[in-house]
């Protein structure tokens, strides 16, 4: 079931804060989340991510500002909120003695889905988050990665528009990481609204089409993910890893009009390339270096100027 | 070795006094000694001996708070590291076995047996008051003392057995019952087996027998006390009972070092078990698919045990009720169908009572402990529709019990509808009603604050809450402020402010699983 697009935001957040015990938690933030995109909230350890995600999901209701969900009022409109959104808390939060068939039947139920209806949604979520082969596995005994698709199977049994997922790869191993980043994006290819919390910004990075940066309760930068880079740096940073070395290729580079900056990296091979995205871009880039006789073997934007992104973002300390 | 037992003490006693509720604990003691005192102060106008009525008092409440530490506060001190799956850390810290069990069990024996000592002082006013002698309190101390530190150690045993705080506790009870109740039973069952003729009267198996039961009524802490409370106690302090439960109390704690490699360093698995819930579908124990009710469904099977539980509790009650009616059919001149019918009666309403107050204790505390709140609040329902649906499941676990109690209702019908009337018209008998349906809401309520003990907490709250209002009217009659009338008044206004609390307490535990759910 997915509802009309139109331009109104799913998540709106307006000027909400929240304290616990005295600790202001959030401290007026504001932002938004457009439909059908994939939004990543990035924060160091007790930023307010989880709290936030509390207050979008209903279960925490904010102590000032606004908070709408599709346009409905967290406050005053819960069950429709909660019948459009599926949450994953960043604990495993699942009945671990149920088997995976009777977890995500239980919660079909809970639904209100007829016996046909939860056949063919569990059959397709388990499809989804590929573990047909484990249904009739007591949760209890699957690995962390497995029980994280099971949450998220879990999430997806109401068809929701928006999934709310709390710092989903936290503990899982590289290749579950994978696994679920390509779940994420083959739901959004579905187009669901995905709202992922984490606190490693390289981890989003080539996921999100948006990203809201939290620290200390309060809104640090929302927006795309490429105007964190100009936000935080006026030019975007390339890392190029060539085959061979090139003799004359950094001067013949740093000849060329928008290109401000090349640099070998301490990798051999690799260099660290700084443009004015207003007088060149990527294209022109590649195609001098292929015509400098270097051959590519890659070709990424450079990770480390996120997390310093990041970093400069937010301040230090174990919070 | 006594470094590793020092910081564990050090840090107990630290986390002790950090918390609220055990300085909240001591304060309610305080009140209830200072109450027995005024009561005493009054009654000693219209009786002699006050100050033995007040000691009887004291002793009795002490001992009601003795026996509740032995099933919670002593009998998780292993248990709880077992849980938090600490027990390898600490013995990687370089604490040894014994360290770790000392470290555990003297911070809770020490604050209990301060508890004791400080009423020493307040308790030596009895003797003021008249009735009691100084050698009647300082018996009285020993042997409270010494059965604390048998109980003490019990608990630690049990600890180290069990791997769950909750089995753990069961076992001491289970012990206490033993301890309690197993001398009568034995010495009924030989009597028995004697006057029909199964064994000699003279025979060494019966001797032998006699003599065990004599001595554990010897060593009986209750025995002990009675003996001490009677008038012209001038024994040593130091009986039998004391020695025997100091003995036993250091025999608890060899066997629980002897133990400790075998049991408390097992892994305990966290999760949840199903029980006799079968993982194949189509099976009679099968859970099946799940109902439109899912929230009763879920608690039905995976709280309560399910079909298979059901049919166990079903042949179990069965057999139990047919043995005890055969067996008071065997040794009763007569015994009428409308009897039998009255014994399944009231034997199954205590199986009832106890059947939901256990439910009571686990309907929201397991969605706590399992951290299952927050996706279940997560549903498109009110946090009280899923509190009632989660209710509803688990009362379907108390069927078999409710339909022997129907049948003994059915067949004893004439003789309980004689008397109902006068019953419906009692006061008392909506009291009593109400004041049980509050200690299932009261021990719901706090188990959503408590990690364990929810129950032996409502049960202690319930029986001071029982005392204080009985002696307060007690004394009202005594002192001539009013007959049976205003006696029957307080208790309807008593039973409508309880009433109204039950309702209260609907809100307090939708407010509180909520909070919960935000976590």
């Amino acid at each position: 079931m997915n509802h009309p697009i139109n331009n109104q935001p799913v998540i709106d957040i307006q000027n909400v804060s929240h304290s616990f015990k005295g600790h202001r938690a959030l401290q007026g933030i504001s932002f938004q989340v457009q439909p059908q995109s994939l939004h990543g909230f990035v924060g160091p350890n007790g930023a307010g991510k989880t709290t936030t995600l509390k207050i979008i999901c209903t279960l925490l209701r904010p102590q000032g500002g606004k908070v709408e969900v599709f346009g409905h009022n967290v406050q005053s409109a819960v069950k429709e909120i909660r019948k459009r959104i599926g949450f994953m808390p960043d604990h495993f939060s699942t009945y671990r003695q149920m088997t995976v068939f009777e977890y995500l039947d239980f919660f079909g139920a809970a639904y209100g889905l007829g016996v046909d209806q939860r056949n063919q949604v569990i059959n397709d979520v388990l499809t989804l988050t590929d573990m047909d082969g484990r249904k009739d596995s007591l949760i209890s005994g699957l690995s962390r990665g497995m029980q994280q698709r099971v949450s998220l199977a879990r999430v997806l049994v109401n068809d929701p528009d928006l999934l709310l997922l709390d710092e989903p790869a936290s503990g899982l191993d590289p290749r579950a990481r994978i696994e679920l980043m390509e779940i994420l994006q083959e739901l959004k290819r579905m187009g669901k609204t995905i709202f992922i919390s984490s606190h490693i910004l390289s981890e989003l990075a080539e996921l999100c089409d948006s990203v809201t940066i939290i620290d200390r309760g309060l809104v640090k930068y929302s927006g795309s993910m490429d105007g964190l880079l100009t936000h935080e740096q006026e030019h975007p940073v390339y890392k190029v890893m060539l085959e061979a070395e090139v003799e004359g290729l950094i001067d013949s580079l740093l000849r060329e009009p928008g290109i401000l900056k090349v640099e070998p990296t301490e990798k051999p091979r690799e260099l660290r390339i700084m443009f004015d995205v207003t007088l060149t871009n990527t294209g022109n880039l590649l195609s001098k270096i292929i015509e400098s006789n270097g051959t590519i073997e890659s070709f990424q934007r450079d990770k480390k100027h996120l997390n310093q992104a990041f970093l400069d973002l937010t301040e230090q300390g174990v919070r | 070795m006594l470094q590793g037992t020092f910081a564990l003490f050090h840090r107990a006693l630290c986390v002790d006094f950090r918390l609220t509720r055990t300085h909240l604990f001591r304060f309610l003691f305080a009140v209830l000694i200072l109450f027995c005192l005024m009561i005493a102060h009054s009654s000693s106008r219209v009786m002699g001996a006050a100050g033995l009525y007040l000691f009887s008092q004291i002793i009795y409440l002490n001992f009601m708070f003795i026996l509740m530490a032995g099933i919670s506060f002593f009998a998780t001190a292993i248990t709880e590291e077992k849980e938090e799956q600490t027990i390898g850390l600490l013995l990687m810290a370089g604490v040894n076995p014994i360290s770790l069990l000392l470290g555990k069990s003297l911070p809770r024996l020490v604050s209990a047996l301060i508890l004791l000592s400080i009423q020493f002082p307040f308790t030596l006013l009895a003797i003021t008051l008249g009735g009691v002698t100084f050698t009647q309190v300082l018996a009285t101390y020993a042997t409270l003392g010494a059965f604390l530190i048998g109980l003490s150690n019990l608990g630690l045993v049990c600890s180290v057995l069990c791997s769950r705080s909750r089995t753990a506790s069961t076992l001491v009870l289970i012990s206490l019952f033993m301890y309690f109740l197993g001398p009568p039973l034995l010495g009924w069952c030989i009597d028995g087996a004697v006057s029909e003729n199964w064994v000699g009267a003279n025979s060494l198996i019966v001797g032998g027998t006699k003599s065990f039961i004599e001595l554990c009524y010897e060593s009986s802490v209750l025995r002990q006390l009675s003996l001490i409370l009677t008038s012209g106690f001038s024994e040593s302090p130091w009986g039998f009972q004391f020695w025997t439960n100091l003995m036993a109390g250091v025999l608890f704690f060899l066997l629980a070092s002897l133990c400790f490699n075998r049991f408390a360093l097992t892994e305990v698995s966290t999760d949840p078990g199903r029980g006799l819930v079968s993982k194949k579908r189509n099976r009679i124990f099968s859970p099946g698919r799940a109902w439109m009710q899912a929230l009763a469904w879920k608690d039905f099977y995976f709280v309560n045990g399910g079909l298979g539980m059901a049919l166990i509790k079903h042949i179990c009650y069965g057999v139990a009720l047919f043995s005890l009616c055969a067996y008071i059919s065997y040794t009763s001149r007569s015994y009428s169908l409308q009897e039998m019918g009255l014994t399944v009666f009231w034997t199954m309403l205590i199986v009832v009572l106890i059947e939901i107050s256990l439910i009571s204790s686990r309907i929201f505390h397991v969605e706590v402990q399992w951290k299952t709140l927050v996706s279940t609040a997560m549903l498109p329902q009110s946090m009280a529709q899923i509190a009632y649906a989660k209710v509803f499941g688990s009362m379907l676990a108390v069927i078999p019990a409710f339909f022997y109690l129907i049948i003994g209702g059915l067949l004893g019908i004439e003789e309980m509808t004689q008397d109902l009337g006068m019953v419906l018209a009692e006061p008392g008998f909506w009291l009593t009603c109400i004041e049980i349906l509050f200690f299932w809401h009261l021990t719901a309520l706090l188990s959503t604050f408590i990690k364990w003990g929810a129950l032996p907490l409502a049960f202690v709250l319930m029986w001071v809450g029982n005392m204080v209002f009985f002696f307060s009217m007690s004394m009202v009659i005594m002192g001539g402020g009013g007959g049976p009338d205003v006696f029957e008044a307080v208790t309807i206004l008593f039973t409508l402010f309880l009433s109204a609390s039950i309702v209260g307490s609907h809100f307090m535990i939708n407010e509180r699983l909520t909070y919960l759910a935000s976590q």
